[in-house]
């Protein structure tokens, strides 16, 4: 292995690691914000480093450190403490390690070496996320019953009945979406929707499987325990199920493990039915072929799409006071040079590019972060369908649920595997 | 297996293990004041509890978990099935309405039978 | 009307002399004879008194000139349908013995015997569960018999384990736990409350669960019991104003109207018209405002969160607009007896308007998200059905038991203060589940609006308090400079409104039902007794058989949709 291979190998597992991570911050605060935006209300404004709130992100930090410096209590009544605490580190392992399968950017070629862009190249797939997110399920349950609390042995149950009956409706919308793409290799499921459906659809997963992509977001909502499916939490009913006990970092590891799984899965309906990191009508080939004039109109429309965000930030960021040195135009002031001096850093390393580094290597780097950037917008798109839901939808009952599964759900995605199977059959 | 996979997947792995047990860690930070209220198991602020939580659950739960574990074992065998269609034909196509129908007719059996029905 | 009940009455008993007291009907009956009179009562189909209102005892330790006994028990009764009032009054000679109880004719009597019991010591025979339920089990004493001292305080020291209760109730239910144990499985019994995220106040519901279905339901009530009569006793008339203020907190004005008016009503008092419209005005708002509250926390233990927002912002600003009214935001009390605080503010009509059109906003946007929303309809629909006739056994008032399909409103059926001339209606549900009660709650909000928009249209000009030395403070320029305006200022302050020595019960359409105060004056200007008929007491005592069989989830939601206010709840 040279020291290129060691460093790609490197980045990626970085990337697989820590872009969930940062994005928990990220989901935390589009929750909130969110949340405050359906329902007429501010949300989260008043923390502040130096006068900077950064919309509301700040919050976040508070809660962080606060959650950091908060007394951990492990109750005297638990008779298992290894497993009360194994119990939100598996949470948020599974969650995390669900990541590694998914790719977020075409396969790099650098020379003759291809990169496949995963955090961890398996071929595995789909696979490896069914295995793993079938385990996440072991941390709510465990965190359930080594509470000793009715209210957690409740959610854990829940939680647990509620998991497994949508796994299946999920796996067997999965079927019929392998049967399409003909592999489980999900980088390959990711390159076969750059296609071009009769020369001007693109050929994404929803398009293919419009009944199948209804089935598996339902169920995604489901295993990743979200409002509506948010039974084994119900916070009205059983307190707080699973996590009942839990106090400090552990409970902020079932919180964060929430998010991670949140972002997770969005990113598998993305790479499964969104095109993954495909930008529509603009497959690998034509971006790298035509990288210039990519760049060309990249640095064209930065410092337009800057000028509106910070006319967004002014206009939203304005003070109600008349005083000297006002806390909020001096905020405004900092984010709006902040924003610029971004544009004119990214504009004069286009500049560069333009200028010394054109073709080859460092045409493929660009397409990888433009593919990575159009990956990640549409996580986020996707993760705002979860908060968007949240906040519009009531809770099921418990039978409601099940009964949905089995009698709706499955029989659907049945006669989807059916449906699929012969246009494919009489086809080929 | 490559040396590329075992080094990203120890990394990966490692990493994913590694961030929670610091999290956990982090407890150290955190005042310490005992009480008895903290060691008793909370039940909307009722101490003198009947029952405690470590009973035998209701049978409805694990009916559900044995529903699951017949319908999840013919789901994995689709997998294989799904993947190579093409090369299958017509003839696995059949193989497998005949399997679906049989799996909806065990469904609607256990439907009838009320396994659902929890009120 | 009430020339009819006395005449059925005097025609089945012949040797009883009913009296009338305001609405109501009073009959005397010996404790020997109450069975045979009540079940009549109750059966006889020309009589009908399928409504027990309430039960209250009377102790007539220190009552001056008392001969006789020391308690007599009373029982208020209704006629829904002819709009009757009957009080039935039994005097008790031994307390010990008490009794026969009337809980198997009325569900309601079950809770309000054993009130009567807790409060003053009166047994009733062959009551099923006759033990303390205001009061904490470990209490000593009873606490309203006039020789209990007020400032003694007792602590409860570690709560009741009620697993008797609940087994009692599974027996009663047939459920046989052995059953469970051949298939190798438990009962679970589950703690909601006190201190519970939906419990809005401190109420213990105790339940047994399979899986997750409730199969039998026990409640503890009494963890907000601060002992609104015992302290009304030492309170001068006015005085007591302000603690009405918390037994309903989420419509408050309209506790201290339906106060203001039972002791007006039997002073005579007619108050003058601006005052009444105000009243209904501001009752009406009252109204709106408490079925905001209760719908908000109904969808919000469904999880819908948005919906609480869009209801509860307009309460906020409702508020504000409120204490701009009356100068309090959440307690008030705005009302005198004789009339009213003071006058509103100039220009108050636009600014109602105004808030009344954002609260058909929020009720609106709110409706959007609930009236096609599947998930809320599988939840709400079908689920806890109250029966019209368990509805009225269990004495619900109000938008409960319309949600049955009963139209009882007291402001059609007994009107006062001009109801009569205003043009409105009385939703009704059809089946009495959780839906039913959410949206009559939602009509009424529409309903009440209706009200203040004629009221506001009709109000006159005019002086907001009566005219009547009896109770109007002198205005003063007479308590300054003339000795006989210092004095009646001095009596009133210090000794309170005097209001002439009797019984009399009078009651008043809040937004939870039917709120009534049952006084026993002795003349001097402290009440001799006061009780409170809380018309969520009783939708609580009925809580127990709508849950049962139904789950978890929905004894949530059916807790926050019957209303229960906690400090009307345990006073």
């Amino acid at each position: 292995m040279s020291a290129l291979d060691i460093l790609i190998i490197l980045l990626r597992v970085a990337f697989g690691a820590f872009v969930p991570l940062s994005f928990v911050a990220v989901l935390v605060w589009m929750e909130r914000r969110g949340a405050a935006f359906f329902q007429d209300r501010a949300g989260p404004n008043r923390c502040n480093v130096y006068g900077i709130r950064a919309g509301g992100l700040i919050q976040n930090l508070a809660d962080g450190i606060k959650l950091i410096f908060k007394e951990d209590i492990v109750p005297g009544h638990i008779q298992h403490k290894l497993y009360f605490i194994l119990a939100p580190m598996l949470v948020f392992i599974t969650a995390l390690l669900c990541f590694a399968v998914i790719p977020f950017a075409d396969v790099l070629v650098l020379g003759d070496r291809e990169y496949v862009m995963q955090a961890v190249p398996m071929d595995v797939g789909i696979l490896w996320f069914l295995a793993v997110v079938g385990f996440g399920v072991y941390g709510i349950i465990l965190a359930g019953w080594s509470s000793h609390n009715k209210y957690g042995v409740l959610g854990g149950l829940r939680a647990a009945a509620q998991v497994i009956s949508y796994e299946i409706p999920m796996g067997l919308s999965l079927v019929s979406l392998l049967a399409v793409y003909g592999t489980v290799d999900l980088s390959a499921i990711a390159q076969y929707q750059g296609q071009l459906l009769f020369g001007f659809i693109p050929a994404w997963g929803f398009v293919l499987q419009p009944l199948g992509v209804i089935i598996f977001i339902v169920a995604a909502f489901a295993e990743t325990n979200r409002t509506p499916f948010d039974l084994a939490e119900g916070e009205s009913e059983i307190v707080a199920g699973y996590h009942v006990e839990y106090s400090s970092m552990k409970f902020a590891l079932f919180f964060m493990g929430e998010y991670v799984a949140m972002f997770v899965s969005s990113a598998l309906i993305v790479t499964l039915y969104f095109g993954s990191y495909q930008i529509p009508w603009l497959s690998t080939e034509t971006l790298v072929a035509h990288a210039r004039p990519v760049v060309i109109l990249l640095m064209i429309g930065l410092p337009v799409i800057a000028y509106f965000f910070a006319g967004w930030i002014k206009k939203n960021n304005r003070t109600h006071y008349y005083r000297a040195d006002d806390p909020r135009s001096r905020e405004t002031a900092i984010y709006v040079s902040l924003l610029w001096s971004l544009v004119v850093v990214l504009e004069v390393i286009l500049l560069i590019y333009l200028i010394f580094a054109a073709g080859g290597a460092a045409d493929r780097i660009l397409v990888l972060l433009l593919q990575i950037g159009s990956f990640l917008i549409k996580t986020f798109l996707m993760c705002f369908v979860y908060v968007w839901v949240r906040w519009t939808l009531p809770r099921f009952r418990y039978d409601q649920l099940q009964k949905i599964g089995w009698e709706k759900m499955l029989p659907l995605a049945l006669l989807n595997i059916f449906i699929t199977g012969a246009i494919i059959v009489s086809f080929s | 297996m490559s040396a590329e996979l075992v080094l990203s997947g120890a990394v990966f792995i490692g990493l994913a293990l590694a961030i929670p047990t610091i999290m956990v860690l982090t407890a150290v930070f955190g005042p310490r004041s005992g009480g008895e209220a903290k060691n008793a198991p909370y039940e909307s602020g009722i101490t003198q509890v009947v029952g405690m939580a470590d009973q035998k659950f209701s049978v409805k739960f694990y009916l559900l978990a044995i529903l699951f574990l017949i319908f999840d074992i013919e789901a994995v065998f689709m997998y294989p099935w799904a993947v190579s269609l093409r090369e299958l034909g017509v003839f696995g196509f059949i193989e497998m309405v005949v399997f679906i129908l049989l799996l909806l007719t065990g469904l609607i059996y256990i439907l009838k039978k009320g396994v659902l029905n929890w009120r | 009307m009430t020339d009819t009940v006395s005449e059925k009455l005097r025609a089945l008993f012949p040797d009883i002399e009913p009296q009338k007291v305001l609405d109501a009907t009073v009959i005397d009956v010996e404790p020997e004879r109450l069975m045979v009179v009540m079940e009549r009562l109750k059966t006889y189909p020309d009589l009908d008194f399928s409504l027990l209102l309430d039960i209250t005892a009377v102790d007539y330790l220190t009552y001056p000139g008392q001969q006789g006994g020391r308690f007599r028990v009373v029982y208020t009764l209704r006629n829904w349908k002819r709009n009757w009032l009957l009080q039935v009054r039994t005097p008790v000679a031994d307390p010990e013995l008490g009794l026969p109880t009337v809980s198997g004719l009325w569900g309601a009597a079950d809770w309000a015997e054993r009130e009567v019991y807790d409060q003053y010591g009166i047994r009733f025979q062959g009551h099923p569960d006759l033990r303390r339920i205001l009061n904490h089990w470990q209490f000593e004493g009873h606490p309203l018999r006039k020789d209990y001292d007020i400032y003694k305080g007792q602590v409860c020291y570690e709560p009741d384990r009620l697993e008797k209760e609940i087994r009692a109730r599974l027996a009663a239910k047939g459920i046989d736990q052995s059953t469970m144990s051949d298939i190798n499985t438990e009962m679970m019994f589950l703690n909601l409350g006190p201190s519970h995220p939906a419990t809005h106040g401190a109420i213990r519901i105790f339940t047994a669960l399979d899986g997750e279905t409730i199969m039998a339901n026990v409640n503890e009530i009494g963890y907000l019991h601060r002992g609104f009569e015992k302290t009304a006793e030492n309170r001068t008339y006015n005085q007591i104003i302000p603690l009405t203020d918390r037994l309903n907190y989420c419509s408050a004005l309209m506790n201290n109207i339906a106060y203001v008016k039972a002791v007006e009503s039997w002073l005579g008092i007619e108050i003058t018209d601006r005052a009444m419209f105000m009243r209904v005005i501001l009752g009406e708002f009252f109204r709106v405002q408490d079925h905001l509250v209760c719908l908000a926390a109904n969808l919000v233990d469904m999880g819908g969160l948005t919906n609480y927002w869009y209801l509860y912002n307009e309460k906020e600003a409702s508020y504000d607009f409120i204490s701009r009214l009356t100068g309090a935001r959440l307690t008030s009390s705005f009302t005198r007896i004789g009339g009213m605080y003071r006058d509103f503010y100039e220009g108050w009509e636009a600014d109602l308007e105004r808030q009344l059109q954002a609260i058909e906003k929020g009720v609106n946007d709110s409706l959007k998200l609930v009236l096609q929303n599947r998930i809320v309809h599988d939840r709400t629909q079908g689920t806890c059905v109250l029966s019209p006739e368990k509805a009225l056994s269990y004495g619900y008032t109000g938008p409960n038991l319309r949600s049955t399909g009963i139209a009882f409103d007291l402001r059609k059926d007994n009107p006062y203060y001009h109801y009569d001339s205003f043009d409105f209606d009385i939703p009704i549900g059809s089946r009495g589940d959780i839906y039913d009660r959410i949206m009559v709650r939602f009509e009424e909000i529409f309903e009440s609006i209706k009200i203040i928009r004629q009221a506001v249209k009709r109000i006159p000009a005019g002086p907001v308090f009566v005219d009547d030395h009896r109770v109007a403070l002198p205005p003063k320029e007479q308590v300054y400079h003339k000795i006989e305006g210092l004095a009646n200022h001095f009596k009133l302050i210090f000794e309170g409104v005097k209001t002439p020595a009797g019984e009399w019960y009078d009651s008043y359409e809040a937004a939870n039902g039917e709120l009534g105060f049952h006084f026993v004056s002795d003349g001097s200007g402290t009440p001799y007794k006061l009780k409170v008929r809380p018309p969520c007491f009783y939708a609580m005592s009925g809580f127990h058989e709508m849950i049962e069989g139904e789950m978890i989830a929905d004894a949530i939601i059916n807790l926050g949709s019957i209303n229960i206010i906690g400090g009307e709840l345990d006073r």
